[in-house]
């Protein structure tokens, strides 16, 4: 592990060791272009702190292991890319049945299928939303550089206990092999999971405003039964309609009622903006280029761009659209995020679609061309 | 010694089974708490871990102690996290011939060559039995289920050798109708710190009465089913008396008379079932090369070895090896620099 | 000291499914048997109809954990 002070690292590298520095003591993966940086420095820092690497068989294996874990209190992780990702998602599901706290870092190239498996992509932005069935809400991180890599997974840890569900880690396969300076703070900020104080727990059921349970594990005499099948607040399975509904209600509102607190954004000159660029990842770089650019030619470009990207911050998104010309969604698949700001836009203003796909960044003149033709 | 009502009120939470009536799986349940019982082990440290399937029922929801449900397949992966973080859970998974050996099967033998210390009990029924009887990795070449109107054209797996090429250190393989040595191998499988293995052939009255056509009154099903899987199974090593089977060529009742007839007092014959030849003769006495003679009539197709078309049981491998957690606890003394 | 054993079926939980019935006629003392009761799930209830023999096989066979063998000591 690196001290604290300023360091040169790989975005990949950075984001191990910041879910290091939030306590992260089990790691189960797979090898997995382009993530394998993440495990292989796993594999050997976790031994060092006391904490276990498990390379699984394969990737549904590897989240299996990660939920198994952390029902036996370890703040577990693991790191793929897009065809991992897509294996994992019945066990993901089964993780936000269990409201499993747990960090899964989906370092994404460019599909569909192999693809081009060494390029960068933001194409898993509604995988990750709703890959797995079932009805449920996610909290998602996107990175922009190395320091986000370490800062926003010791977050997406912190979230993953608060929250007591799985938080997925979006970096791009660009952002995963950049190296960037990262600076490494003296103290990081640790949360951990709610856990119950008398001898009796429930796990899945709970009064409390926040609507998160507290989190028992294995091996207290609690006697918890743990199943994917709809339950009651003890655990025991229970079918009935009403039940299932005031479960999986309540795990959604759980994340959604959080928005306000769980949003994460960063305006770039929009106070005054005429026309504006929403985006994440990778693709925001040379979205804070090209609107540099355009303010040196004289038009107020402004850039709005999502660190928190699940859930959505659909009221700047709204508030946005009812202030600019023009909005210019930038991102690195066919068009994802431009149709949820279509939508909290609600027709209030131009929304535009600028989308790389290739395995590249959009480059910061394609994007101010766009711009210069969308503020007319 | 405990009579079944206290093993009840001191392992078992849901008072009404979720399981039919005859079903192996409860027969498993009963095995399984008399070893943890025999064993002293205290329930609040153990962890039952199980997949989808009737078998995966077994501890979740009727065990006393922590237990985790999983996915379809899954349990082992499940099981080896909560395993790794926390050694001392003493951990078992209960898995079916599907779920352990269908879509669990890479997880099977991963496990068995991590030599992950738990002890995973296999129930074989021979077929997807939850979701109607279809067919599965364990069933036999044609056999008639639910997805092999036509004949089963696969082969099965031997799923106790599979397990035992892959590394595990305990395998033994019994039936349901093996209640004694099944409870033993239970506990030589917890007590063993790595990878136990056990396979319970075990009956399913619902779905087995159709794929093996084997057609009985209710109270009676369950234990035709109960002795044909002792009928279809042999240790190596025990003696047997001396017998054949003759497959008959007519209605089996009528069949049987002219058997009985034909053997006089030189030996006895009755009719039973047999997993792979269906319902026979067996033919005990003391000189059975006479008896072999004297029973080619017409009402006999053929006259079949005792061994022929059965599944050897018995407790195949014991040995040691480096366990899992064990390894990973020298792993981290290497990193930590502590030798 | 002779021992006496009870059998004791609960009707609550027992399926009806003649493990019981079969292995106690195979192997244990043949006591139990099917009668004119049902469980009440509608099975048939097996009942002891002769001196139960405390072999306890049918505690070790069933299925449902629905039988049980009482002891009493009769003092001789």
């Amino acid at each position: 592990m690196f001290k604290p002070g300023k360091h040169l690292v790989l975005g990949n590298i950075a984001c191990a060791e910041g879910a290091l520095r939030a306590g992260c003591r089990l790691f189960a993966g797979y090898p997995i272009t382009p993530a394998n940086e993440i495990t292989e420095y796993m594999s050997s820092e976790l031994p060092k702190v006391g904490g276990y690497f498990l390379q699984m068989e394969d990737e549904i294996a590897s989240i299996a292991a990660c939920i198994g874990a952390s029902w036996a209190g370890a703040k577990a992780m693991t790191a793929t890319s897009g065809p991992g990702f897509s294996l994992m998602q019945e066990n993901l599901s089964y993780a936000h049945m269990t409201e499993t706290p747990l960090v899964i870092v989906d370092v994404q190239r460019s599909g569909p299928s192999t693809g081009q498996s060494t390029d960068a992509s933001q194409q898993d932005f509604y995988q990750a939303r709703y890959g797995a069935h079932g009805d449920y809400e996610i909290i998602a991180l996107s990175p922009w550089s190395a320091q986000e890599m370490f800062d926003l997974a010791v977050r997406a840890f912190n979230l993953a206990e608060q929250y007591r569900t799985p938080v997925y880690f979006l970096p791009d396969g660009m952002i995963g092999h950049i190296k960037e300076e990262l600076v490494i703070p003296e103290k990081v900020e640790v949360f951990n999971r709610k856990v119950p104080s008398g001898s009796t727990a429930t796990p899945f059921g709970t009064d409390d405003p926040s609507l998160v349970p507290e989190m028992p594990k294995f091996g207290q005499g609690y006697r918890l039964q743990v199943t994917g099948s709809s339950h009651r607040p003890t655990g025991v399975r229970d079918y009935t309609p009403k039940v299932h509904d005031e479960k999986v209600r309540r795990i959604m509102k759980k994340i959604a009622q959080a928005e306000p607190i769980l949003r994460d954004v960063a305006k770039v000159d929009l106070d005054d903006a005429k026309v504006a660029v929403i985006s994440f990842g990778a693709s925001a770089r040379p979205s804070y280029g090209a609107i540099k650019k355009l303010r040196e030619e004289g038009i107020k470009a402004g850039l709005l761009r999502l660190k928190t990207l699940w859930p959505l911050p659909e009221e700047e998104f709204t508030e946005l659209a009812n202030k600019v010309d023009a909005i210019l969604v930038v991102e690195m698949n066919a068009g994802k995020l431009v149709r949820e700001v279509q939508r909290a836009a609600c027709g209030q203003t131009k929304i535009a679609s600028l989308t790389r796909i290739g395995g590249v960044t959009p480059t910061q003149n394609d994007i101010a061309q766009e711009l210069r033709r969308i503020v007319q | 010694m405990k009579n079944l009502g206290q093993l009840k009120a001191d392992y078992i939470v849901q008072n009404l089974t979720a399981f039919c009536p005859g079903c192996g799986n409860g027969m498993i349940l009963n095995c399984f708490v008399r070893a943890v019982d025999d064993l002293g082990w205290n329930v609040n440290d153990m962890l039952c871990v199980s997949g989808i399937g009737c078998s995966s029922w077994i501890p979740s929801p009727h065990f006393r102690g922590d237990t985790l449900h999983t996915t379809h397949g899954r349990a082992l992966a499940f099981a080896t996290g909560a395993k790794v973080f926390n050694p001392s859970l003493k951990t078992v998974v209960f898995t079916g011939d599907g779920d352990g050996s269908g879509i669990g099967g890479n997880h099977l033998i991963h496990a068995a060559r991590r030599n992950i210390g738990l002890t995973c009990i296999l129930v074989n029924n021979f077929n997807y039995a939850m979701t109607g009887g279809q067919i599965a990795p364990s069933t036999l070449h044609d056999a008639k289920t639910s997805t092999s109107p036509y004949g089963n054209p696969e082969q099965p797996f031997d799923i106790a050798k599979l397990v035992a090429a892959a590394g595990a250190t305990y395998v033994a393989k019994w039936t349901t109708n093996h209640v004694l040595e099944l409870t033993r191998s239970m506990k030589e499988a917890m007590q063993n710190p790595g990878f136990s293995f056990i396979e319970v052939l075990s009956q399913c009255p619902t779905q087995q009465r159709n794929i093996l056509g084997l057609r009985a009154p209710a109270q009676e099903l369950p234990s035709r089913l109960l002795d044909m899987l002792a009928e279809s199974t042999y240790q190596v090593d025990k003696q047997e008396k001396s017998y054949v089977y003759a497959v008959l060529s007519d209605e089996p009742e009528i069949a049987l008379k002219a058997v009985t007839k034909t053997l006089g007092d030189s030996g006895k014959a009755r009719l039973v079932d047999h997993l792979t030849l269906g319902r026979v003769a067996r033919v005990d006495a003391a000189d059975i090369e006479a008896a072999k003679t004297k029973i080619a009539i017409p009402e006999v197709k053929r006259v079949v070895d005792n061994r022929e078309g059965k599944q050897e049981i018995g407790v195949f491998v014991r040995k040691q090896r480096t366990e899992y957690t064990d390894a990973l606890r020298e792993i981290g003394r290497r990193a930590r620099g502590e030798q | 000291m002779v021992k006496n054993f009870n059998v004791k079926v609960d009707e609550a939980t027992c399926k009806g499914c003649g493990i019981c019935v079969h292995i106690c006629e195979t192997k244990g003392g043949k006591n139990l048997k099917y009668g004119q009761k049902r469980t009440l799930l509608g099975g048939a209830l097996p009942e002891g109809v002769d001196k139960c023999t405390g072999c306890r096989w049918c505690e070790r066979y069933c299925p449902d954990f629905a039988i049980t063998i009482e002891e009493e000591q009769a003092v001789v």
